[in-house]
């Protein structure tokens, strides 16, 4: 892990299209074994078979060659927060528990959480937005595992999970996307009724249940049954396309109505990222966003969305205790936060 | 096991019945379980009910019968508290219900994914392609292009047609 710590992962390298407004593009599938019962109710020693079986499986590819393996019962939980942090295991998967573990491709566009709330949980990962990258990905490697795994598939249902919401194709498609013209011109609340009637949902940074930071959303498909893969693929892309162009128009209003305003607050924002001393992490993702909207409208020109990316992501409770080799309270963290982000942004 | 109520079909289900303090387990194959599950005790105990007093006793009798999964326990109170089934036999063992869950999430019942084989006979298609990807990873490593950027398009020919 310690060659993780001051990596960042290509899905943050800004290289996709539209990377300052998409951070990135994901897909998963959520697959079990037929003859286990589901990771809630299967027993430790049953479950550490589950493990061994889909580890085996997943080894085997290419697309693992090399992978990271970690079993979550053998990770500090500074480890655990910080493979949280950077999207590769979930809320759910860190807490405490036999047989759960992760298998993470090496340049980390590809995750397999092992006994999640299914035996399988695969997800791709690409930079800005790239739906069809992951989506190709994803099934790919899905299909490959399925040569060696025996998943519970049954008529008429499809593939069975432990949640009825995943049920049917298992998959679900989604972005990080930053928003900062929908929420500076007030208009957030029509967004999310308008995209509460084309079956999407919108998240926090981190997914269910998680706030919204620094104006990132996590906008996700909801369908597995009564529709094809391919058709999700083409949905939530015409969903995504419209938010975006939503979040363009904004931009255009708020440049009409309030110029100087905005320019103040994007200027304002990189001094004090700049120059503070003290920085909590809303506090950092808040001053990166109007930043980062500052390069989308093209008032900021000498600062790259993927020195912001990593700002974030190294602004991170875990990720700072890990840049800094030790563990830190709150304050000194906020300490050491302003430190790096001052040096880094002086870098540029 | 035979089905304990109509002693033809399979039983899948277990129904645990709490009468006067007595328990009761019944084997039931899903299509019993679903009628005993709903229904109205056989007797009823007299003709001078009132509908409320009728509702009433059908909805006690409701709460003391309950459908288990037998294969992994779970018991459908607890799946409708927790949303999560135990096991790929919950989705059978809870019958009409379970459907009506998943038209109330996804608007339809219906798969409409891609087909997967359950007898795990590794496709031909799928052999070629690992086999090409060691070709070329081969093919790089020994710094051979020219061989490699053939395979590349081989691979290439191989998904597209794969789709």
């Amino acid at each position: 892990m310690r060659e993780m710590v001051e990596r960042t992962p290509r899905w943050l390298s800004a290289e996709g299209k539209f990377p300052e407004m998409v951070i990135s593009s994901r897909a998963r599938v959520a697959r079990n074994l037929e003859g286990f019962l589901f990771p809630g109710k299967l027993d430790g020693k049953l479950k550490k078979e589950v493990l061994k079986e889909v580890r085996k499986a997943a080894l085997s590819l290419p697309e693992f060659k090399e992978a990271l393996y970690f079993e979550i019962s053998e990770l500090s939980d500074l480890d655990r927060v910080f493979l949280a942090e950077r999207h590769l295991i979930s809320l759910d998967l860190l807490a405490d528990g036999e047989g759960k573990g992760v298998i993470i491709s090496r340049d980390e566009t590809l995750s397999l959480m092992i006994n999640e709330e299914d035996h399988i949980r695969l997800q791709a990962f690409a930079p800005g937005l790239n739906l069809e990258e992951v989506f190709e990905k994803v099934l790919r490697v899905e299909e490959k595992l399925g040569e060696m795994l025996n998943y519970a598939y049954r008529e008429p249902y499809g593939f069975l999970t432990s949640c009825p919401t995943n049920t049917g194709t298992g998959l679900r498609l989604s972005v990080l996307l930053h928003l900062a013209g929908i929420v500076y011109s007030k208009q957030l609340e029509g967004l999310l009724r308008n995209l509460a009637k084309v079956k999407v949902s919108v998240r926090g940074l981190y997914g269910e249940g998680t706030n919204v930071e620094g104006n990132v959303f996590q906008i996700s498909s909801l369908l597995s049954l009564g529709v094809s893969e391919r058709e999700t693929l083409e949905s939530f892309r015409d969903v995504v396309e419209i938010t975006l162009d939503f979040e363009k128009k904004s931009r255009e209003i708020l440049l009409e109505n309030m110029k100087e305003a905005l320019e103040d607050k994007i200027q304002r924002s990189l001094a004090i990222l700049s120059s503070a001393r003290l920085l909590s992490f809303k506090e950092t993702a808040e001053y990166v966003s109007a930043v980062r909207l500052g390069i989308g409208i093209g008032k900021i020109f000498d600062i790259k969305v993927r020195t912001l990316n990593e700002l974030l992501l190294f602004s991170q409770p875990a990720h700072l205790q890990k840049l800094f080799g030790k563990e830190m309270g709150p304050q000194e963290r906020d300490e050491k936060r302003a430190s790096y982000v001052r040096t880094k942004l002086k870098a540029e | 096991m035979l089905c304990e109520n109509c002693k033809i079909r399979e039983a899948k289900v277990t129904l645990i019945e709490v009468k006067n303090g007595q328990t009761k387990t019944l084997h039931l194959c899903p299509i019993c379980a679903e009628k005993l599950s709903l229904g109205l005790p056989e007797k009823s105990a007299a003709g001078s009910e009132s509908p409320g007093e009728k509702a009433e006793k059908k909805s006690r009798i409701e709460e003391t019968r309950e459908l288990v999964c037998s294969t992994c326990g779970t018991t459908f109170s607890e799946f409708a508290k927790k949303g999560r089934f135990g096991c790929p036999d919950c989705y059978f063992t809870f019958g009409d219900k379970v459907k009506e869950i998943l038209e109330e999430i996804h608007g339809s019942t219906l798969y409409q994914g891609r087909r997967y084989s359950t007898d795990r006979k590794v496709s031909e298609l799928l052999k070629r392609e690992k086999e090409l990807e060691e070709a070329l990873e081969k093919a790089v490593r020994e710094e051979n292009f020219e061989e490699a950027a053939r395979i590349r398009d081989e691979l290439q020919k191989l998904r597209e047609n794969g789709k």
